[in-house]
């Protein structure tokens, strides 16, 4: 048995794998305390799949918090991690945006699911989930209804600012200006969609195209983005927010299997 | 390995300093320059004492800014700050600045250091074209007008004797540094790109004799050292792009710490101060054409991509040193590198297939996100090159 774990910024994320499927896994709130947040997740993780500590033979963390784990086998960039996560679960993905919640990414993966390059934003939070919480909370609106809710909008509002934070005053300014909500959350969409979409035209998109982390659960940014690139996301079952850790644990097999 | 004599550096740094402070009493002025461009052999030759300016510590920033635009880059920021700190070295002891006004940026701090200074700025116009006749006539003329302007300084003639000496001097500097630099390149060597960088940067400050001194010294314990027999099989790098200044250390750490080793750089602080640049001909003709040829930094215009002069000698150099991948530096503000990052990564995809990681970076940015970039790359070259 082998486990991932990625350790966000907001949240943590871990993966058990066993004969090359995944027996269980589990996301928990980071709360800048990452070896805590490392240590539930795994132990929720092992308990869901009535197993303990002794029998994980190989450990990979990820994340931003890698550095601060002292007892795995081995750390490796979420950037790799993803790429090799997405590949299992469609290994025809050759382009995979994560949207994650202070950073998006880009990354291209060969046949073997290797990540072989990326374009990393994670100097402003408006192609961020950052951004969808911050408008969230402008709009009253429970983050995790969002994305829903912008789909009810048939006339989107164009936000001109690119900036979070002034975004933000101008939702405050469109709202006092009577405008709809749908129609003020639709434009967030368009407007991440945007940002983020840019930075994978410019990076090259190429089929199929996967999308990852906790964003990708906003069915509201999945739409807006599919409709500015052209291109439709293959499908997933598996919750995207776990694609990192999933990715970990399955490098946390080839290690074991390279030392032996 | 450690390399004893640099181990000394530090101590003829702080000594230097002194000496200038006693020279200066004598009434030998001081030359701040920013740029590889400026021909420093001619103001040595001219019996002044140059120092090349800048270095990353934040110390000067947030008085930089007080005097010169926010968007202009850190490295500027920096040296603004440090000559407008009247308790520093620079305000106290460098009486005349100067710097190739290709880059817009130097161009602008020279007109601040100039208002708030009172210090004498000679601004040296580059072309920004390749050098063709005409380019060749205006830089010689450019170069004499220098030289003119420091003779006004010192109230002497420029000594054709003095000239021929300096450039056998500065000449014999760079052949030392090329011959270090080729060995630092090979698997095995005795002597790190890293510790190569520092040596470079201690020629800024150092009395040009004793530092062809210490870069004997240097070369012969490297010799004597040899090339050791090694299974290190880590990424060859080549760190491209913005000045990466003295005390700028964190990329540079970060790459080696993430199972890099830089073996070759484009640095207009590293290869750049001598690649090019041994002057054959002993006069301001010889050493204005010297300079002119040498390879531009991003300011430089180069109409036709293919014969890009810049692209040309990062190409050369990738094939030369074996390189694995380039870590381009663009500094905020930087705009003639950062504008051309992309262009940069398709040319050398297209060239040689070397992949370019490109680092958007400001002094005291996030560390979390340059490992996670840099680690990232060379987990890619790891895949590429089967490492």
């Amino acid at each position: 048995m082998y486990a991932g774990v990625d350790i966000g910024s907001l949240v943590t994320k871990c993966v058990l794998l066993e004969n090359g499927n995944i027996l269980s896994w589990s996301i928990v709130d980071s709360r800048s305390d990452p070896e805590r947040a490392a240590e539930e997740a795994l132990g929720i993780a092992l308990s869901k799949a009535h197993t303990t500590r002794e029998d994980v033979a190989c450990t990979v963390a990820t994340g931003y918090g890698r550095i601060a784990l002292p007892a795995v086998d081995k750390t490796v960039t979420e950037l790799t991690c993803h790429g090799r996560g997405a590949h299992y679960l469609c290994p025809e993905t050759r382009t995979v945006i994560d949207i994650g919640g202070q950073d998006s990414k880009v990354l291209r993966l060969d046949e073997q699911g290797n990540m072989i390059e990326f374009a990393m934003n994670d100097k402003c939070a408006a192609g961020t989930g950052r951004f969808l919480e911050v408008m969230a909370h402008a709009l009253e609106i429970e983050l995790d209804q969002l994305g829903a809710f912008s789909l009810q909008s048939n006339s989107p509002v164009s936000l001109s600012n690119t900036c979070a934070v002034f975004a933000e005053t101008e939702v405050i300014s469109l709202l006092a200006s009577k405008r709809r909500k749908e129609d003020i959350a639709a434009g967030i969409h368009m407007s991440i969609a945007g940002r983020v979409g840019n930075m994978a035209k410019s990076f090259g998109v190429k089929r199929d195209l996967m999308m990852v982390g906790g964003v990708a659960k906003n069915i509201g940014v999945r739409k807006a983005l599919e409709n500015f690139l052209q291109i439709e996301f293959v499908h997933m079952d598996t919750d995207p927010q776990i694609t990192g850790a999933l990715g970990a644990a399955l490098l946390a097999k080839d290690f074991f299997e390279r030392r032996r | 390995m450690k390399i004893r004599i640099l181990e000394k550096i530090d101590q003829l740094l702080k000594d230097r300093k002194e000496e200038i402070k006693e020279a200066r009493k004598d009434g030998i002025k001081v030359v701040g320059y920013l740029c590889c461009r400026v021909p420093v052999e001619l103001i040595y030759a001219h019996g002044m004492i140059p120092i090349r300016v800048g270095n990353a510590a934040p110390t000067h920033m947030a008085l930089g800014k007080e005097y010169i635009h926010q968007f202009t880059c850190p490295y500027i920021k920096s040296v603004v700050g440090e000559f407008l700190d009247e308790t520093s070295f620079y305000h106290k002891n460098i009486d005349i600045i100067t710097g190739s006004v290709i880059c817009l940026t130097v161009s602008r701090a020279l007109e601040v250091l100039k208002a708030y200074t009172g210090k004498p700025t000679f601004p040296i116009h580059v072309p920004q074209l390749p050098p063709g006749n005409e380019e060749t006539v205006y830089f010689t003329r450019e170069v004499k007008w220098f030289s003119q302007e420091l003779e006004k300084q010192t109230g002497k003639k420029l000594d054709k004797g003095k000239l021929l000496e300096s450039i056998e001097l500065y000449n014999n500097i760079k052949e030392d540094l090329e011959k270090l630099y080729k060995t630092q390149s090979k698997d095995g060597s005795p002597l790190t790109w890293p510790q190569l960088f520092r040596l470079i940067h201690a020629g800024f400050l150092l009395d040009p004799q004793r530092y062809q001194t210490l870069l004997r010294e240097v070369v012969e314990e490297v010799d004597t050292l040899g090339i050791q027999e090694t299974t290190e099989n880590r990424a060859r790098i080549m760190l491209s792009g913005s000045p990466v200044l003295p005390m700028d250390n964190l990329l540079i750490d970060t790459i080696e710490g993430a199972g890099g080793r830089i073996v070759t750089d484009t640095l207009c602080t590293g290869i750049r101060t001598f690649d090019g640049l041994s002057i054959e001909e002993p006069t301001i003709e010889g050493i204005a054409s010297t300079y002119l040829h040498s390879c531009p930094c991003s300011s430089a215009q180069d109409p036709d991509i293919e014969k890009d002069r810049r692209l040309d000698h990062m190409l050369k150099l990738i094939k030369e040193n074996q390189v694995d991948g380039v870590v381009y530096y663009c500094l905020r503000f930087c705009d003639p590198f950062a504008f051309k990052d992309d262009e940069t990564k398709a040319v050398l995809a297209k060239k040689t297939g070397t992949p370019l990681l490109p680092i958007h970076w400001e002094y005291g940015d996030s560390y979390g996100s340059l490992w996670t970039r840099v680690e990232g790359f060379m987990e890619a070259i790891e895949i590429k090159t089967k490492r």
